[in-house]
């Protein structure tokens, strides 16, 4: 299958950008997802089309009996009824206008070979009557400028896509979203992706304008080439961060070889990543993290990091956490040593890491950061703030101090922080997210971030050269 | 390729799926991929008469369908100088072999005798393999030798067909790369050849898709400029009419 055998854009787009919505299985009893579903798309700029056969209004909206008594053709039906009922739902589907449908209820292949029998009918009838579908066994999907047609939150608005094959998971992202307030284009949990396929999601996102990097959570792949083909474009369009679950039963397959033996599908798929261009994280915590970096700041050039803190401490650990991640904190160049040693505190240390000691506030940060960027020898800067209220200091001036500073600079390389001292950091911290600096609880994080976008760009450059 | 075919089909008609050592090392020449030269030897007198036309020293090895590693069943004698070594490895390994099915319970082939190989200088030593994955199909291996491979697990992947910026992300991808790079002094390796090793493995193995699995171990690479030698190849093959 080659890429854009057919227009994956246009052919999904209605699963992301609908201006009428039915939702059969609507239900104003609280307990139902049905329930869930539809005071969520109440919320949303669409027009929403309840559907059921127990009452007349759901929610003070006007319901209606079946999907054949519209009063008006629908773009998009989300179907939150048994299973049993499911497959011939989609010749209504049809019938009601829509070519597209969101199966959320479950039932199906997870559960056992009848499941997998009324999986079956459900794609053939939906083929039959000419309707894509997502799921079954999924959370749904969102689009946060227009709509929400899951049964978990509204993400927060920004341009990171969210493709998860775990339902669960992917909806407990989405609450991550908010408390981190890491903005969110569009979101998709395909569950048991019986039509619609991970790659075709995948090359929907690597069209979508408003999607400025695809971060995917996937346990198992059916068709690995088709993926792999799918997350090399992908990952030339933009950055792609993959979290991997699950390691296949291909590892422990009896073997005659020394590859065969080593192979494990773990190994294959990370080097498949690579390969493709894009970038594996190590945990569920970090995969947010880094796309906030993607998405936040331009690529840096190459490995160098310089470093800014007003402790010591945090100076250090920030250092082994970029040795341990591969990247360089080189020696600044002489000049900008002269220039910090005028400038800072005696007691302040003037080489990488740059220490500028817990009196060093808002001129020192903007002054440090304005010089660091300003240094060819640094390709990303790296601002620690350890100690944000010393001897009468405000909570924000470290922040406004290294804002200052880099816009002073107005160079084009990435500025990351790493503001400590849990809710005392924060307000610095909001202010810098603010302005889209990203910040970090830990330097490990912040230097896991910076080695990935450097990953990303390494692999980007190399392959366009 | 007719040849190559003709090899697979030879393996598949006998039964087996495990394509002998001097079978390998001939799809390989056909590929261009360098082998140190050898011939296969059925009898004591055809191994000197081989060692001799290949030049000492050699190397003799098993060669038998019942026999996949070949070490282990003490079939392998290195370093051979002379005629009168050949003559006494010849037989040592009939003896080892006939010993090793005994205690496997198993009535070994003795009929194919040796292959004879030259002896190769010592280098660094590499694993270029392929194997066969459920989801992903072909993907190539690449990782240092010894216990790089064996304990360490030092070792990386890229799906078949690989590129040439591929295969040199790999070479710098593992943890041992520095090997490589050239250590306490030593002259860096020949990175060009083993990337061209890859590469051509890689073509070997996407137009003959009936390899499974696949180990060229050791790969010697030598210091650069003086290129890298495939010492040992073991192929496996499924019957074509399974893919």
């Amino acid at each position: 299958m080659s890429y854009g055998e057919y227009d994956a854009y246009n052919d999904l787009d209605p699963f992301f950008n609908p201006r009428r919505v039915a939702l059969v299985g609507a239900s104003a009893d609280y307990r139902k997802l049905g329930n869930s579903i539809l005071m969520n798309l109440l919320a949303s700029e669409v027009e929403v089309f309840p559907v059921t056969r127990s009452r007349e209004r759901v929610l003070g909206v006007r319901a209606y009996p079946s999907l054949r008594q519209l009063p008006v053709p629908v773009d998009l039906v989300i179907i939150a009824v048994a299973a049993k009922y499911c497959p011939a739902l989609m010749y209504e589907v049809r019938a009601a206008g829509a070519r597209h449908a969101v199966v959320i209820s479950g039932g199906f292949s997870e559960t056992g070979p009848e499941g997998k029998q009324l999986e079956n009918q459900l794609v053939h009838a939906a083929r039959e009557a000419g309707v894509r579908i997502i799921g079954p066994n999924c959370v749904g999907v969102s689009n946060s400028r227009l709509f929400n047609g899951t049964f978990t939150m509204m993400p927060e608005r920004g341009n990171i896509a969210l493709l998860s094959q775990s339902g669960a998971l992917g909806g407990m992202t989405i609450y991550n979203t908010r408390a981190k307030r890491i903005g969110v284009s569009k979101f998709a949990s395909l569950g048991n992706a019986a039509d619609v396929s991970f790659s075709e999601v995948l090359r929907y996102f690597t069209e979508d304008d408003r999607t400025h990097v695809i971060a995917i959570y996937v346990e198992g792949v059916d068709k690995g080439r088709p993926f792999f083909e799918s997350l090399r474009q992908a990952a030339m369009a933009k950055p792609v961060v993959v979290l991997k679950g699950g390691l296949s039963k291909a590892g422990g397959r009896a073997t005659q070889s020394h590859t065969g033996s080593l192979a494990g599908s773990a190994k294959i798929f990370e080097g498949m990543v690579r390969q493709a261009g894009a970038v594996m994280i190590p945990t569920l915590d970090s995969l947010l993290e880094v796309c906030k970096l993607f998405d936040y700041q331009p690529s840096p050039c190459g490995r160098n990091i310089g470093i800014i803190s007003n402790t010591g401490g945090a100076g250090v650990l920030a250092a082994d956490a970029a040795s341990y991640f591969g990247l360089n904190v080189p020696e600044l160049s002489k000049e900008t040593r002269r220039e910090l040693r005028q400038i800072l505190s005696p007691m302040a240390a003037t080489r990488n890491p740059v220490d500028v000691v817990a009196s060093g506030g808002r001129r020192e940060y903007r002054v440090a950061t304005e010089l660091l960027l300003s240094d060819e020898n640094i390709d990303t800067l790296l601002v620690i703030c350890g100690v944000p209220t010393f001897a009468g200091m405000t909570q924000t001036e470290h922040a406004a101090g290294t804002l200052e500073g880099a816009r002073l600079a107005g160079a084009d390389k990435p500025v990351v922080g790493v503001w400590l001292a849990g809710d005392v950091g924060k307000p610095g911290k909001d202010l810098l997210e603010m302005n889209r600096i990203p910040c970090y609880d830990d330097p490990h994080t912040a230097c896991l971030a910076i080695a990935k976008v450097v990953e990303y760009s390494e692999l980007k450059g190399r392959r366009t050269m | 390729m007719k040849t190559v075919k003709k090899i697979f089909k030879t393996a598949l008609d006998e039964g087996r799926t495990f394509v002998l050592e001097d079978e390998a090392k001939r799809v390989m020449r056909e590929y261009g991929i360098p082998v140190p030269p050898f011939a296969p030897a059925a009898t004591e007198d055809e191994a000197v008469a081989r060692a001799n036309e290949i030049g000492y020293p050699v190397v003799l090895k098993i060669l038998s369908k019942d026999i996949m590693h070949k070490s282990d069943a003490g079939g392998v004698k290195v370093n051979l100088n002379s005629d009168e070594e050949v003559r006494r490895a010849f037989q040592e390994i009939m003896e080892n072999a006939t010993q090793y099915g005994k205690e496997k319970g198993i009535d070994v082939d003795l009929s194919r005798g040796v292959i004879v190989t030259r002896f190769v200088e010592m280098g660094t030593e590499t694993i270029v393999g392929v194997t066969k994955d459920p989801q992903f199909g072909h993907a190539l291996m690449f990782g240092l030798g010894g216990i790089f491979v064996e304990v360490l697990k030092d070792v990386t992947f890229r799906l078949i067909p690989l590129t040439e910026i591929d295969a040199r992300e790999m070479v710098y991808e593992i943890k041992a790369k520095k090997i490589l790079e050239g250590i306490r002094g030593q002259p860096p390796r020949d990175i060009d050849a083993l990337v061209e090793i890859m590469l051509t493995v890689s073509k070997m193995v996407e137009e003959n898709p009936e390899i499974v699995e696949m180990d060229c171990n050791p790969t010697i690479v030598y210091e650069q400029g003086k290129g890298a030698v495939v010492v040992d190849a073991r192929m496996v093959i499924e019957s074509a009419s399974s893919d």
